[in-house]
Order: C-alpha cells, then sequence, then structure tokens
C-alpha cells in the first residue's frame, strides 16, 4: 500500500509541477498581452505629445509672425488718415 | 504753427459730422464737433507706436499662456508614460521572476523523469539478460 502510495504522490508532485508550468505559460501569455496594450498606450501619448510640439512650433511661429507685423507696423510711414484709421479699428 | 492736430474722444458729448467715438483729424482753428482730448500729432505717434507694443505683448502674453498650457499637458503626459513604464517593467520582473522558479523545478522533474527512466531501463536490461 505504501508503495503505492509513494507512486501517487510522486505523479501528482509530477502533475503539479506541469500544472504550474502551464498555468505560468498562461501568466507569460497575460503579460505580453499587456506589454502590447501597454506599448499601444505609449504609442498615442506620443502621439499626443508629437502633436503639442506641433502646436507649440505653430504658437511660436504665430508669435514670431506677430512681432514681424508689429514691426512693420510701427515703422510704416504714417500720415494722418492712418493714424485715425488705427485709432478708428481699436474699438 | 504747423503743428497738426489730432482729437482722441475717450468722452462723448456733442456729435456734430462725425460720431461722438470717432477719433477725428483736425486742423488748427477747426472747430471740434465734441468735447474730447485733444493730442498733438508726435504725441499721436508716440501713443500710436505704444498701442502697437502693447498690442503685440498683449498677443505674446496670451500665446506663451497656450505654450505654458501645451508644455503643462505635455509633462503630463511624459508622467503618465513614466509611470506606466515603471508598473509594466515591475510586472515583467515578477513574470520573469515566477518564469524562472517554475523552471528550476520543470528541469528538476525533468531530471527526475531522466533518473527514473535510466533506472528503469537498466532494471529491465538486467532481467533480460537474467
Amino acid at each position: 500500500m505504501k508503495k503505492y502510495l509513494s507512486y501517487i504522490l510522486t505523479f501528482l508532485a509530477g502533475a503539479g509541477i506541469l500544472v504550474l508550468a502551464f498555468l505560468q505559460r498562461k501568466n507569460i501569455e497575460k503579460v505580453l498581452k499587456d506589454n502590447d496594450k501597454v506599448k499601444e498606450e505609449l504609442g498615442k501619448k506620443d502621439e499626443a505629445i508629437a502633436s503639442n510640439n506641433a502646436s507649440l512650433d505653430q504658437e511660436e511661429q504665430k508669435r514670431q509672425q506677430a512681432a514681424t507685423e508689429a514691426e512693420k507696423l510701427k515703422n510704416e510711414k504714417v500720415d494722418p488718415n492712418n493714424i485715425v484709421d488705427f485709432f478708428n479699428q481699436r474699438k | 504753427m504747423r503743428k497738426l492736430i489730432l482729437t482722441i474722444s475717450l468722452i462723448s458729448l456733442i456729435s456734430a459730422s462725425s460720431r461722438a467715438d470717432d477719433v477725428v483729424y483736425l486742423t488748427k482753428d477747426t472747430p471740434s464737433p465734441y468735447t474730447g482730448y485733444l493730442f498733438p500729432e508726435e504725441k499721436a505717434k508716440l501713443i500710436r507706436t505704444q498701442l502697437i507694443d502693447l498690442d503685440e505683448l498683449k498677443y505674446e502674453n496670451a500665446s506663451f499662456q497656450k505654450s505654458i498650457d501645451l508644455y503643462k499637458k505635455n509633462e503630463d503626459l511624459y508622467s503618465q508614460k513614466v509611470n506606466l513604464l515603471l508598473d509594466q517593467n515591475n510586472k515583467l520582473v515578477d513574470t520573469v521572476y515566477k518564469e524562472q522558479q517554475v523552471s528550476n523545478l520543470e528541469k528538476a522533474m525533468w531530471f527526475s523523469i531522466g533518473v527514473i527512466a535510466t533506472g528503469l531501463g537498466v532494471y529491465v536490461g538486467k532481467k533480460v539478460a537474467q
């Protein structure tokens, strides 16, 4: 009887290890799937960052353009008419 | 005196030909269409230049505010990325550690199966030889 018991226990231990290995494989698959999701999320965030950076560049360009236009406006030859226009357009 | 005079109205009371909130150009001795402030031409030019600068600074201020908001958004996104990566890194480290443990057990099991198979082979060999 004892002999059979030891066989059964050995068999159960072996089966347990195989089940553990199987579960671990499943766990690895799940982690890899999660990893793909994380990559996807990182990609989305990179896209958002790139979009924000493009907006930042655009804003910088607008500032430069506005500065150039202001400088041009300041340096343009003024006569009474365009001074009057300037003030009236500010309303 | 050749000085030209410019009126900038800030207070409107009387309106003749022009509206009381219009800026009008007046030559000397011309009657004013409404009560207001009178600036010499040079002063008007100076005010114009200063207003252009002011407008430009206002625009820049608003634009920089937008840029600051965008930088803050980027900062948030980078923080989220760092958190995601740290979290995922922990998960991966944990998985690798577990996999290593199971792998050792598996190796031990296969080693035991090898020992048993060899023993069985020797036993069967002996029996056949007898």
